[in-house]
């Protein structure tokens, strides 16, 4: 039967018209019986008994044309409604920690997805691969792929098209007050096709701007195109000095298309013999599309069997290199470790809060388990009843989600606003940043599993459990069965558990980053100048300076008169991108599996001076470590300890690609950013002479004797004087620095400390729920007992007992989860032991007065029962 | 107490019964009623909780047309009328029945 005829009768109101025509029909029969002699109240009396049940007429006329289901379900949704009004508390209980959870879940994940995620939006992310090289038994196409490497994929994969490669490119670019760095990608021709960008204006770069002679052309962002060129429409043509050359734009990408994440420019990569014959450099990306009909597999086959060639063509270049392939999916979004505290404590939240959901609904069950059975003795059936039971869940959750969504949705509003600038800047995503409606729709399905879960479970218990016994029990025993009261405390306990374990994380982490101050670094940060200076590349293309450049300059800056000290720097602390290379010590055995692994810093004369880091041992750098002289290296008293644990270091060399350099001192260790990541805590440090390791792009560190902020600008009148094409960036005090990398465990904490709030909170106020539920219900049992003489505190002292038991259990097990999840953590804390007993301790201590005022008030309410009341009603 | 007992009516044959009533002409749910138990000299009774149902679906399946007048003692009555789709259901029904009803016939008569 077609659903709509029958919602349109329904519409058209037949009901009324049935009630009409039956009462016609009952008025007809009762004419007939006054005509046949019956006084006129028999007559209606007996009609009424001619005619029957009318409601049960009426009800059958009514399911030929609405099924009797649909019916049924509305009456379900009025009849949760109906209850929930009757007991409001426990509505807005359930309401309140579910939509507390979902909304906490949801927000969190949000940051989480928009922090993780960089790219483009591709077409078919699944179709395009990334080719990778990576060390034997590392994650295999993480990393990038040598050029040369790349073009012996590219002609002999069968498996795949349109391979291309990504270069990173950051040319100079000539400003009116001060040059800059523009960030940009050097593309092969196919870039363009494979990722499916179109130009907004002009054209993109084709296989014609690969041919010698036309390169110094370029396809710039329409960010790019917007802030520095004046978004001119009539730009296409017009020249730009990049690196101090003029390049011709070609076109413009729009904002939403711009790949590599934050690239301004794009330029044709030529790739040169150099480039051809590089098979140990894995500086670029390379991507391609799957040819159709190829599996990925196929293709990562192919692959593996390609750079298994290339490496036993080129033995000593590729060592133990392999190359791979994985989605551009995956590549995009390897899942990083270090986000994996964060998405645990999301996932307890949301434990905790179906846990809280369970509990409740639980709770209220075994309250009705008398209305149930009587339901079912007036004929409901099991299925009915355990249909009703789902409404109520379903309708709640429903309700919670609807709120959820919109605290979610305020919530992720504020906190993209209310992060500082810093921040935003690395995180393309972030100002687009909207609710996540999958992870909604997630929290909201893991709810409502829950509700149902704990729904229907005594559904079906009291469709098979005995009727009889039931309405025999009467009103008494309410408080729960043995075996539902264990199961609804051991929930709470479950929801205290978690929230002390993510209070203990939270706690760890604040301290964590409370440690993170400029004095603990290892270094003095404060009245200091830093500022980065890179040097366009020389005619010949090559990164080669002049190995006494940089301390021409710095000795530029110590001519200043409120400076102390100067000196260039590679790899300063709390800045990014600290190269980490391999080095053997001569005369010691390297075993193959664990490589010696640092973080190899260039390192000026006066760098140690400047940043008073202490010399333990031996000496700090001199003017004679020149490059004819003797090459020499000082190590942190990290790398000291660890493979000089006996002896002295100094003498002793290193081997660093297969050059030697001479251990003359040891540094105290200094912190290299605000911590280790989860996956590896930061390695020990190896610092080179600038003249001997010569760079093209350098930080400076200058210590001032006065407000550093202030000598910055003599700071850049001499770097100005000292060569006009050099670029400054990142111009800023070194306290800034330490402080700004500190920000991202700044927000880790603080994602922490709001999650963990919201979990404490779900539990407490779940705990007074449930706490409050059971002592309306024992209320007749409390009366009883001030009537048998119990004195009011000790009601209290009961009650009280009784949620500190669960609450204790609670704590014991969220002892045992908080040194777990601290073991995890503790790569990531700063001196702060993963067992530390004030946290531990405190976590402890708040989670008990959160639970006493949480079951205070129900328990005051348990001992004002009033014994005439209780006894009147037995 | 009526003198003859009233029957049972076979299954399936209500709709047959309202359907045919109404080929006189439209006629109310009491009026339908009266004229079952009155044509089948009060041996057939239609109940008004099977009568009502089965006007429900019948008017639901198109066989009849339900219109709000005024009855013979001035009462606002709800009129059904047979559309051609109820004609041809009922021309159909009755074939269907008769069949039936001859075949019981045979077996009976046989011996």
């Amino acid at each position: 039967m077609p659903l709509l005829r029958r919602i349109a009768y329904w519409l058209k109101g037949s009901d009324t018209d049935l009630a009409g025509e039956l009462a016609f029909h009952r008025d007809m029969i009762e004419r007939d019986f006054v005509q046949r002699g019956l006084p006129p109240d028999e007559a209606r009396v007996a009609a009424r008994r001619a005619m029957g049940n009318e409601t049960y007429m009426r009800e059958e006329s009514r399911h030929v044309w609405l099924w009797p289901s649909l019916e049924a379900a509305w009456q379900d949704v009025t009849y949760a409604a109906r209850s929930y009004r009757r007991t409001p508390v426990f509505a807005i209980v359930v309401a309140v920690t579910l939509s507390l959870g979902i909304a906490a879940t949801t927000t969190m994940y949000t940051i989480e997805h928009t922090v993780t995620s960089v790219s483009i939006l591709v077409p078919d992310p699944g179709s395009i691969v990334h080719i990778g090289q990576a060390a034997a038994d590392d994650c295999l196409a993480c990393g990038g792929i040598a050029s040369g490497n790349y073009v012996t994929v590219r002609q002999q994969a069968r498996s795949l098209t349109d391979a291309t490669l990504i270069g990173a490119w950051h040319p100079i670019l000539r400003g009116e007050e001060r040059n800059e760095i523009a960030n940009g990608a050097r593309v092969t021709s196919s870039f363009f096709q494979l990722f499916g960008i179109r130009p907004m204006l002009g054209r993109v770069l084709t296989a014609i701007d690969t041919q010698p002679g036309f390169t110094n052309v370029v396809v710039v962002s329409e960010p790019f195109w917007r802030t520095r060129l004046g978004g001119d429409s009539a730009i296409v043509g017009k020249s730009i000095m990049l690196d101090g050359v003029a390049h011709t734009v070609l076109g413009v990408i729009a904002r939403r298309d711009v790949f590599p994440d934050g690239a301004m420019l794009w330029m044709p990569y030529v790739l040169a013999a150099a480039d051809r014959a590089n098979h140990s450099l894995a500086a670029d990306n390379a991507f391609a599309h799957l040819r159709p009909g190829v599996a990925l597999a196929q293709a990562q086959s192919e692959i593996a069997t390609i750079g298994r060639r290339i490496a036993a063509e080129h033995p000593s270049e590729m060592r133990d290199a392999s190359l791979g392939a994985e989605t551009f999916a995956r590549w995009e979004n390897p899942g990083s470790e270090d986000d994996i505290p964060l998405f645990v404590a999301v996932a307890a939240v949301l434990c905790v809060a179906c846990v809280n959901l369970a509990g409740l609904l639980l709770a209220r069950l075994t309250s009705r388990r008398r209305e149930i059975a009587v339901r079912a003795a007036m004929g409901a059936t099991s299925r009915r009843i355990a249909r009703q039971l789902l409404t109520e869940t379903l309708l709640v959750t429903l309700v919670s989600g609807v709120i959820g969504a919109a605290l979610a949705a305020g919530g992720v509003r504020l906190v993209r606003d209310a992060m500082p600038a810093y921040i935003v800047d690395a995180l393309p995503r972030w100002r687009d940043m909207r609710l996540d409606t999958s992870a909604l729709f997630v929290a909201l399905a893991t709810g409502a599993i829950a509700g149902i879960g704990v729904g229907l479970w005594p559904a079906m218990r009291f469709a098979r459990s005995t009727l009889v016994e039931e309405l025999k029990s009467g009103t008494r025993g309410m408080a729960g069965s043995g075996g539902v009261s264990r199961l609804r405390r051991a929930l709470v306990a479950v929801e205290i558990a978690f929230a002390i374990m993510l209070l203990a994380a939270a706690g760890l982490l604040a301290r964590s980053v409370h440690n993170i101050r400029a004095e603990r670094v290892g270094f003095r940060a404060d009245h200091v100048v830093t500022l980065r200076v890179t040097a366009p590349p020389d005619e010949r293309g090559a990164a080669k300076v002049d190995s006494s450049r940089w301390e021409t300059l710095a000795e530029g800056f110590e001519a200043l008169p409120e400076v102390v000290q100067a000196a260039p720097v590679l790899g300063l602390p709390y800045t990014r991108g600290v190269p980490t290379g391999q080095f053997a010590i001569d005369g010691q055995a390297v075993s193959r599996s664990h490589p010696n692994s640092a973080q190899i810093v260039t390192a000026g004369t006066d760098y140690f001076a400047a940043l008073q880091i202490p010399i333990r041992e031996g000496r700090a750098f001199h003017e004679t470590d020149r490059p004819s002289a003797t090459r020499v290296a000082i190590i942190d008293e990290t790398l000291a300890r660890q493979f000089f644990p006996t002896g002295s270091s100094v003498g002793r060399v290193l081997v660093i690609d297969s050059t030697r350099w001479q251990i003359v001192g040891v540094a105290a260790d200094t912190r290299r950013g605000p911590h280790g990541t989860i996956a590896s805590p930061a390695p020990g440090e190896i610092y080179r002479p600038m003249m001997q390791h010569p760079e093209r792009a350098v930080q400076f560190v200058v210590r001032t004797r006065g407000d550093p902020l202030q000598s910055a600008r003599d700071v850049m009148r001499v770097v100005n004087g000292f060569d006009r094409d050099l670029a400054v960036t990142n111009l800023s005090t070194m306290d800034q620095v330490v402080a700004d990398g500190g920000a991202p465990d700044r927000v880790l904490a603080g994602s922490m400390i709001d999650l963990a709030l919201a979990a404490a909170a779900i539990a407490m106020i779940g705990l007074y729920g449930i706490i409050s539920y059971v002592v309306a219900q024992r209320m007749r049992e409390f009366g009883i007992r001030r009537a048998l003489g119990a004195e009011a505190h000790s009601l209290v002292a009961l009650v009280l007992g009784e949620s500190g038991r669960v609450a204790a259990i609670g704590s014991a097990l969220g002892l045992v989860g908080a040194l777990a999840a601290a073991r995890v953590l503790s790569a990531a804390l700063v001196d702060v032991p993963p067992n530390d007993p004030v946290t531990l301790v405190g976590v402890i201590v708040v989670m008990a007065a959160v639970s006493g005022i949480a079951s205070y008030l129900p328990a005051r309410r348990a001992s004002r029962a009033d014994p005439m009341l209780a006894l009147r009603q037995e | 107490m009526p003198a003859n007992r009233a029957a049972e009516l076979l299954p399936g044959t209500l709709d047959l019964l309202v359907l045919r009533t109404l080929v006189r002409g439209p006629m109310h749910g009491y009026g339908i009623a009266q004229r079952v138990k009155a044509l089948s000299n009060e041996v057939l009774s239609v109940g008004e909780s099977s009568l009502y149902p089965a006007l429900q679906r019948l008017l639901l399946n198109g066989c009849l047309a339900a219109e709000w007048g005024t009855s013979d003692n001035n009462r606002r009555a709800r009129y059904y009328t047979l559309t051609p789709v109820g004609r041809r259901q009922l021309a159909a029904e009755r074939k269907e029945f008769e069949r039936v009803v001859s075949a019981v016939h045979a077996v009976l008569e046989f011996a």
